[in-house]
């Protein structure tokens, strides 16, 4: 008996979380508005919009890939001082409220294939929501 | 005796458990059902929305760029002020931007937008409604001399996009000088 009422406080716990976090990934949605990317820089810019019910976050939690169909697969570690190969938002220290727009700035990897023209830029919340945009070099 | 008390608080002890686990179960079911509930609302509100542009005019002299909107969906777009503005430029000279809304009758600053009014005291200015067109105008700072070409993406406050690509910016140019 003893053991009994922990349990089940425990199981309505574990049950509760569950719950939240399936509540929370259903509730987030998110739509890449726009890619700039321009064929003699770098840089490519973007621009996400929190389309869901929840924030999102951390910012740095968020997980960015550029795809080349074909050519290449890259995973962009986030850093806030724009090393090359990474992504970083701007303004530095935004947040991603509902409805808000997010600034990305990817600083293309080293290896990445700038000659081709059609690029995939894939977005991912920390809770494992996924939009994605094709985008060509201009 | 002793069978009866051990039998209640084994039943009682039943009771708890079982109570616990329904309030969280009927928790965890209002919760989902809300979610469900304003998620699908915002989803049918979206899948409802649709806007087109339908003219652009630059004015390279001011510097200012004028995007005709349609609302050819059947959801009213409000308030226009939470529209977002985003212009890019090819040539790497101008950074793309996202651009800040101001009211009519504030002063013009560099990279703004507002609604352009046909006229005095016009009805509903901040709400686009089906069937509508409205003029977002643009004022824009762009130092740089680059490319004539630029991309204009609109975004309505729930997310959904219309693009349009312009030509003819003279560059460099400010919006009030």
């Amino acid at each position: 008996m003893n053991g009994m009422i922990p349990a089940i406080s425990k199981s309505a716990h574990s049950l509760s979380e569950a719950n939240e976090a399936t509540a929370i990934r259903i509730g987030t949605n998110l739509e890449i508005l726009g890619v700039a990317s321009d064929s003699s820089d770098v840089e490519i810019e973007a621009w996400v919009k929190n389309v869901g019910i929840y924030s999102i976050g951390p910012v740095d939690s968020v997980e960015v890939f550029l795809i080349t169909p074909g050519k290449g697969f890259f995973a962009l570690p986030y850093d806030s001082g724009g090393e090359s190969g990474s992504w970083t938002e701007y303004p530095v220290g935004s947040s991603w409220e509902r409805g808000e727009i997010l600034n990305l700035r990817i600083s293309a990897p080293s290896g990445f294939p700038s000659g081709e023209t059609h690029h995939v830029l894939r977005v991912a919340t920390p809770n494992g929501v996924i939009a994605e945009e094709s985008f060509e070099r201009w | 005796m002793g069978v009866a008390l051990v039998t209640i608080l084994m039943m009682s002890a039943f009771l708890t458990g079982h109570l616990a686990l329904w309030h969280t179960f009927n928790n965890n079911a209002v919760v989902m059902s809300d979610v469900m509930r304003i998620s699908a609302q915002h989803e049918r509100e979206r899948s409802r929305t649709f806007i087109e542009i339908s003219d652009v005019d630059v004015d390279s002299q001011s510097c200012m760029i004028d995007v005709d909107i349609i609302n050819t969906g059947s959801e009213a777009i409000t308030p226009m002020s939470r529209i977002e503005v985003i212009v890019s430029f090819s040539g790497g000279a101008n950074e793309s931007r996202v651009l800040r809304y101001r009211r009519n009758d504030h002063d013009p600053g560099t990279d703004t937008w507002w609604v352009k009014l046909s006229g005095q005291g016009e009805a509903e200015p901040t709400i686009l409604r089906p069937g509508s067109t409205r003029t977002i105008q643009m004022g824009l700072d762009l130092p740089g001399s680059s490319g004539s070409s630029a991309s204009v993406i609109i975004v309505t406050p729930n997310g959904v996009t219309a693009r349009t690509e312009m030509s003819g910016i003279e560059t460099p140019c400010s919006v009030g000088t």
